[in-house]
């Protein structure tokens, strides 16, 4: 114990000693382990951190799917969450959620507010209590009893002040008012902004089903439906419950056929919540984690080629050491020792700049990555952080204490001695070899990403984003019970806005093109045999006339809709034209949303229009179609404006034109079609801008490993440099000789990284847009940027070698 | 006078280091002949070492003139000296500063490199001078799997392979014992018999007595000049 005491001291003291390779190393340590525990703090929030819930890792989401009809991740009918409830062993407790939008009024300004409605027990299943007031009780759900309500801690904070009577006080919601019965507390949320299942709720009101509701087993499909396995169930036997009840609801009930009584594949599907959040980010935050690894390893690489430097001026030091009696394993340890406390430095500097690191992440707000916000440095990420410095100490201390430890005299005085210089080094060229190696991987990795984004970025939207705006609107049934009421709201805000100055035209329509959400139907096209187990399928949209002049598609046949169109015509897309009817003339054909009826009737194509991306800019076209406002009655919709100028500029006209028809109407959301479309990109960028920011710090620290291998070698090489020189080497003779033997290196690496990474490709794949994972291009593209940098990297030293006075080279014997 | 190989003129050189001037070398004159043997003698610091480097062009007098084959050597720029010293000069040094990565062929052949020779000339040229040094057996050794005198024969062989104008060495023998040493001197007087332009410095007096004429420096001057009977 006092040994190891007595290395800690020596250990401090020749850090201070070497002052400038401590920093150096220290900073090439910090940015290394930085970038880890940035990436360990979001794997950590997003991967590892369980939800702020009790037993969070039982809670489980329960949906319904019907496979064969492309319909997954189905809510419940209050009937089915019923069954689950009462008719299954597996789950302690089940609860529902149905979040939507209310309409607070009797404030300044009318406004749409996040409201879930939940079953009484939803909040002792996630094991949360009220802070102030009662919790529902199941009276709260019986129905005529369930206008109360509980708020957020932020709710009762902005609207109230947080004062404490609150409780019993009135809000008034969708034109009802409810009582405040209780409140959260501060930091409780749910659902949370990652759930499958809509924005964090303000207030939760309580759901009631109706006894109708219950024993017709009838649409809506609502319900989100949470469960909480018991303890030692697993999701296995949860599964295998669920699909026996599956069966039990198909055998008993109807509707969970499909169409003509076909099997329409019909499931219940369990999932773990947390997985479900993290599902899709998962490949990409591992990526991430990797190539921070990598660049770790890079870092280890340049730190131990520097202790192997002092490692070689230290000899003299070590062989007095060994002469005096130190065991190999002290001389080791007392090497390790430093090269730890190292890393301990290097780390603490790391999480200094992980810290700002984090900050900038989580400042990017990202809605297609869940729980980045929660990313920050809690216990986790300061033990993660620990354990690699001491790690990384080990690891990058071990080579040079290894060689170090065995001072061998003989070979020390025969170099010293004799009128010969060598230069031997294969160890530290190693490590750069493996330096540049890993930095081209992660290069190749960041080229295909950036490539892809960029060819992302000039995909042809297929309608004009510039110039357009959208605004989100949701008519409460409440002021518009019926589909006319909807739709006369709906036309004269059209006809209001697009006589706005500045606007060019205006329609709306219930989806948004390219912003990820799309309805898939099965149809049915007249004249041909409808094949019921496996039907055509596609997505359709309700759209008042102008649609498409007004987001910029075109019109490649036939006509718009008009305002006499009713319920019987339709326009679809190139791609469902040329797949449905290849080789003939769409218009006049007839289609029918589902199975027709007297109430669905078949409709008549009367158009074809262009092709867009299907869900986002990275989907291909699909088979589209649209129909007039006039089939379905529609609430919540999308005023689209194309304008003349600056399409943000118009928002607040906008926002009057709604309120001169509706003064209670709120506006919930009002973007451009740009920056709408922008922000599907999110993530994507964010993994871009990344891992090239992780390409870019890989490919500087096995510059600067290239450039201490050469620069130190060419002192080491002085002297034989200045014989070449009094032979008569002209300065380019020595330039070519360093950059040479640089380059060799380079060579290596370059050639080796390419071969890893032509290994790896498969793991980008599906990342990847455009391109393929060899593409050469990107290829080409590293090698250059790569020989480029690392040829200025051995320049430098180059230089400085043909500076060599051969004079003074060779007197210093 | 004029047909003088290599002519020097006033020649002066001083240092200065930390404000302290130290004049190495204060007006020398000298002239070597093609095919002489010189010798320059003189206590430890007296400039001999300095006096050398100026006529191979490693250094640059601070005053005075230097002609070379009967061309100025002042005002010549960095690349055109390097081109002069791999040419026209054989550098034979104390610590015979071998390259000890490169083979005992590959040391003997640098100075041919750095001239665009094709390499089968290179072969040629370099073979020879092995076989004239008696080390041609040893060309795929390193240097240091070699003994002291091997090691300044091949440096020997590195400095005539270009067939220089004259050959310098700077106490040649100096770091070997006295068998050594003399197979080394015995090497140098065949070549000057074989009509080689030689200036060496050296401490030992017998060495001395195998030039034709030897020089005394002291403090800088020449302070003695003197043939020496063959
Ligand atoms: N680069 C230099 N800077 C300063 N002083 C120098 C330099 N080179 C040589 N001198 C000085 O010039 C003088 C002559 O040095 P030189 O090496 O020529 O002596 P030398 O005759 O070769 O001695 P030795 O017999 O010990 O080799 C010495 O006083 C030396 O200290
Ligand atoms: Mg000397």
């Amino acid at each position: 114990m006092t040994q190891l005491w007595q290395d800690l001291r020596y250990s401090l003291r020749m850090l201070r000693a070497h002052r400038s390779l401590t920093l150096v190393a220290m900073l090439v340590l910090a940015l290394g382990i930085g970038a880890n525990t940035a990436i360990f703090s979001v794997v950590n929030a997003v991967l590892l951190r369980p939800l702020p819930y009790q037993n969070a890792d039982r809670l489980v989401t329960i949906w319904g799917s019907f496979l064969k009809l492309n319909i997954e991740r189905l809510p419940a009918k209050a009937a089915e969450y019923l069954d689950y409830r009462e008719q299954t062993q597996s789950f302690a407790q089940v609860a529902a959620s149905n979040s939507t939008n209310y309409t607070l009024t009797g404030t300044a300004q009318p406004e749409r507010l996040p409201g879930t409605r939940i079953t009484t027990n939803l909040f002792s299943l996630l094991g949360a209590q009220v802070a102030l007031g009662r919790g529902f009780t199941a009276e709260d759900a019986q129905v005529g009893h369930e206008n109360v309500v509980i708020v957020s801690h932020t709710f009762w904070q902005q609207r109230f002040g947080g004062a404490s009577d609150v409780v019993g006080k009135s809000l008034r919601l969708n034109d009802q008012n409810y009582t405040i019965i209780g409140i959260m507390p501060a930091g409780f949320q749910y659902p949370q902004s990652s759930f499958p299942f809509g924005e964090p709720a303000e207030f939760w009101t309580p759901l009631s089903f109706s006894t109708e509701q219950i024993a017709q087993r009838q649409p809506p499909y609502f319900l989100n439906v949470i469960g909480q396995l018991k303890p030692g169930v697993t999701l296995a036997q949860a599964r295998t419950e669920m699909r026996a009840l599956a069966q039990r609801f198909e055998a008993q009930h109807p509707g969970y056929r499909g169409p003509n009584n076909a099997d329409g594949g019909w499931r219940i599907t369990v999932n773990q919540l947390e997985e479900e959040i993290a599902g899709q980010s998962r490949v990409a935050l591992l990526l991430l984690w990797g190539a921070v690894a990598l660049v770790l390893l890079i870092a280890c690489a340049n730190v131990a080629n520097l202790l192997l430097v002092r490692a070689t001026t230290r000899k003299r030091e070590l062989a007095i050491r060994a002469a005096l009696g130190a065991s190999r394993f002290r001389l080791a340890r007392q090497l390790l020792c430093e090269s730890v406390l190292l890393a301990l430095g290097g780390g603490a500097i790391g999480l200094w700049l992980a810290w700002w690191g984090v900050e900038a992440l989580t400042a990017l707000k990202l809605e297609n990555l869940p729980r980045l916000d929660e990313s920050n440095l809690d216990w986790r990420v300061w033990g993660f952080t620990f354990l690699v410095s001491v790690l990384t100490g080990v690891l990058f201390g071990i080579l040079p204490a290894w060689q170090a430890s065995r001072p061998d005299v003989q070979q020390i005085l025969k170099d010293g001695g004799a009128g010969v210089t060598r230069n031997r080094h294969w160890l530290r060229n190693a490590l750069v070899v493996g330096e540049i190696a890993l930095a081209v991987v992660l290069l190749v990795g960041a080229g295909l990403l950036l490539n892809s984004l960029l060819r992302l970025q000039r995909v042809n939207p297929g309608l004009d984003i510039n110039h357009l705006l959208y605004a989100e609107l949701s008519l409460p049934s409440s002021r518009y019970p019926t589909a006319e009421n909807a739709r006369a709201f709906y036309d004269e805000l059209v006809s209001r806005v697009a006589a706005l100055p500045g606007v060019e035209q205006a329609s709306a329509a219930n989806r948004i093109p390219l912003t990820g959400v799309i309805t898939n139907d099965p149809f049915a096209i007249e004249g041909r045999q409808l094949d019921f187990s496996n039907p055509p399928n596609a997505s359709w949209r309700l759209v008042l006339p102008q649609y498409f002049h007004t987001v910029g598609i075109p019109l490649l046949s036939g006509r718009d809709f008009n305002a006499q169109d009713g319920n019987e015509v339709a326009i679809i897309n190139q791609t469902m034209a040329r797949k449905y009817w290849p080789g003939e003339d769409p218009l006049g054909k007839r289609l029918s949303l589902g199975v027709p009826s007297p109430t669905n009737p078949w409709k008549r194509i009367i158009g074809v229009v262009a092709d867009t991306p299907q869900r986002t800019l990275e989907s291909a076209p699909g088979a589209d179609w649209y129909l007039p406002f006039a089939a379905r009655a529609l609430r919540d919709g999308h005023l689209l404006v194309r304008t003349v100028g600056d399409p943000a500029a118009l928002a607040a006209a906008i926002r009057q034109q709604v309120w001169a028809i509706d003064k209670d109407q709120p506006v919930t959301k009002l973007v451009t079609m740009r920056e709408s479309v922008h922000r599907t990109l999110g993530a994507r960028r964010f993994n871009t801008w990344l891992l090239s920011g992780f390409a870019g710090l890989a490919l500087l620290l096995a510059a600067l490993g290239i450039y201490s291998v050469i620069s130190y070698s060419v002192t080491q090489r002085t002297r034989e440099l200045g014989i070449r020189m009094a032979l008569g080497a002209q300065m380019r003779d020595v330039l070519r000789l360093v950059l040479r033997q640089g380059m060799a290196l380079v060579v290596i690496g370059l050639v080796m990284g390419l071969a890893v990474s032509l290994a790896l490709s498969r793991v980008l794949h599906g990342m990847l847009f455009g391109i393929g994972a060899h593409d050469p291009l990107t290829i080409v593209g590293v090698t250059v940027l790569l020989v480029g940098v690392a040829w200025l990297a051995c320049y430098l030293p180059a230089r400085r070698a043909t500076r060599v006075d051969p004079l003074v080279a060779l007197r210093h014997e | 006078m004029s047909d003088a190989l290599l002519r020097m003129e006033g020649v002066t050189k001083v240092f200065y280091t930390d404000e302290v001037e130290t004049h190495a070398l204060s007006g020398i004159h000298l002239e070597i002949n093609q095919g002489e043997y010189v010798s320059i003698a003189g206590p430890s610091g007296c400039g001999k070492s300095t006096l050398l480097s100026i006529l191979g062009l490693l250094d640059s007098p601070s005053d005075g003139a230097y002609a070379l084959n009967g061309k100025p050597v002042q005002g010549l720029n960095l690349a055109e000296r390097a081109r002069i010293r791999n040419r026209e000069i054989g550098f034979i040094f104390q610590s015979f500063n071998l390259i000890g990565d490169l083979t005992v062929y590959e040391n003997v052949e640098l100075p041919l490199t750095y001239r665009g020779m094709s390499s089968a000339e290179r072969k040629k040229r370099v073979n020879a001078a092995l076989e004239k040094v008696n080390m041609a057996h040893r060309a795929k050794h390193l240097p240091s799997q070699l003994s002291g005198g091997q090691q300044q024969r091949v440096a020997v062989a590195r400095a005539i392979v270009g067939e220089p104008l004259i050959l310098l060495a700077d106490e040649p023998t100096g770091n070997l014992d006295s068998t050594n040493g003399e197979a080394v001197m015995e090497l140098l007087r065949e070549l000057h018999r074989g009509g080689a332009t030689i200036c060496m410095v050296t401490h030992d007096h017998r060495f001395a007595k195998h030039a034709d004429r030897s020089i005394h420096l002291f403090d800088g001057r020449v302070v003695e000049e003197g043939q020496n009977e063959q």
